[in-house]
């Protein structure tokens, strides 16, 4: 399994919407790397949050609670985290903790942007 | 004619967190050695991670100490075995997270046992001299 590697893309809406794509595995090793990023951008008054989970190829609870805090910052700031694309495991995984009653999922990456786009409109 | 029972493949680790790269690689070379279906691999995956993350973060706290994680095929189930030299610790106590609350009220404490008892079909749990042995098992589909 590769190491976890996180690139993050800005796409410039009225509101920006930054797009986190995660390869590889998200454990108690490399969450640290993962929620440093994620709070930068919150920390810079980004509030829209894409997570691509579609190179993810695993997760487990140390990664899940970065998410659930995200989750919660996201909400606190009225902006919204989405995750796009997980792997049928790991949206198993997202559904055993029912967090998917608190993130929106999807599985389209232009599906997910519109979403800020109506928002915004 | 008796079923010979095979030797379980054994990882040995010293309790440092970046030593989970070393257990994801232990369990996929079994995956693949016993053909594991990507849902009982990832299951399997998930509850030796969760309880050698636990084993380091609660009851090593920091210091070096001995994992060592067994894996075996057995007649219907795999087993796992993780047996460690930490304080006593017992993972097979299942937690109750609040999962109806609302996302600002949860507390993120107790999701990897909870985790352990969903993916595997049976925990246990035994203090044996100076050591936690705990055996999980995943029933063969």
């Amino acid at each position: 399994m590769p190491a976890c590697e996180i690139t993050i893309e800005k796409i410039d809406f009225e509101e920006p919407v930054h797009i986190v794509r995660i390869t590889g595995a998200l454990d108690a090793y490399s969450f640290p790397d993962f929620e440093v990023k994620v709070r930068g951008i919150f920390d810079k008054n980004g509030r829209n949050i894409i997570l691509d989970f579609g190179k993810l190829e695993y997760i487990s609870s140390a990664g899940l609670g970065a998410l659930m805090g995200f989750a919660k910052i996201a909400r606190q700031n009225k902006g919204d985290l989405i995750i796009l694309k997980p792997t049928p495991k790991i949206g198993s995984i997202i559904d055993v903790l029912g967090l998917s009653k608190f993130i929106k999922v999807f599985w389209d990456e232009k599906t997910a942007l519109n979403l800020f786009v109506s928002k915004a409109g | 004619m008796k079923k010979r029972r095979l030797s379980p493949d054994k990882l040995i680790l010293s309790g440092k967190i970046r030593e989970l790269d070393s257990l994801h690689k232990f369990v996929h070379k079994f995956g693949v050695k016993n053909t594991l279906d990507s849902k009982t691999l990832f299951d399997i995956e998930l509850a030796a991670d969760e309880a050698v993350t636990n084993i380091i973060r609660h009851g090593l706290k920091g210091k070096k100490g001995r994992i060592t994680i067994e894996i075996a095929k057995n007649p219907g189930k795999y087993t796992v075995k993780v047996t460690d030299n930490a304080p006593h610790f017992d993972q097979s106590i299942p937690t109750h997270p609040n999962l109806s609350s609302d996302i600002t009220e949860r507390a993120v404490g107790g999701l990897g046992i909870y985790l352990i008892h969903q993916v595997m079909d049976s925990v246990s749990y035994s203090r044996s001299g100076d050591k936690n042995i705990l055996v999980f098992e995943k029933k063969l589909k």
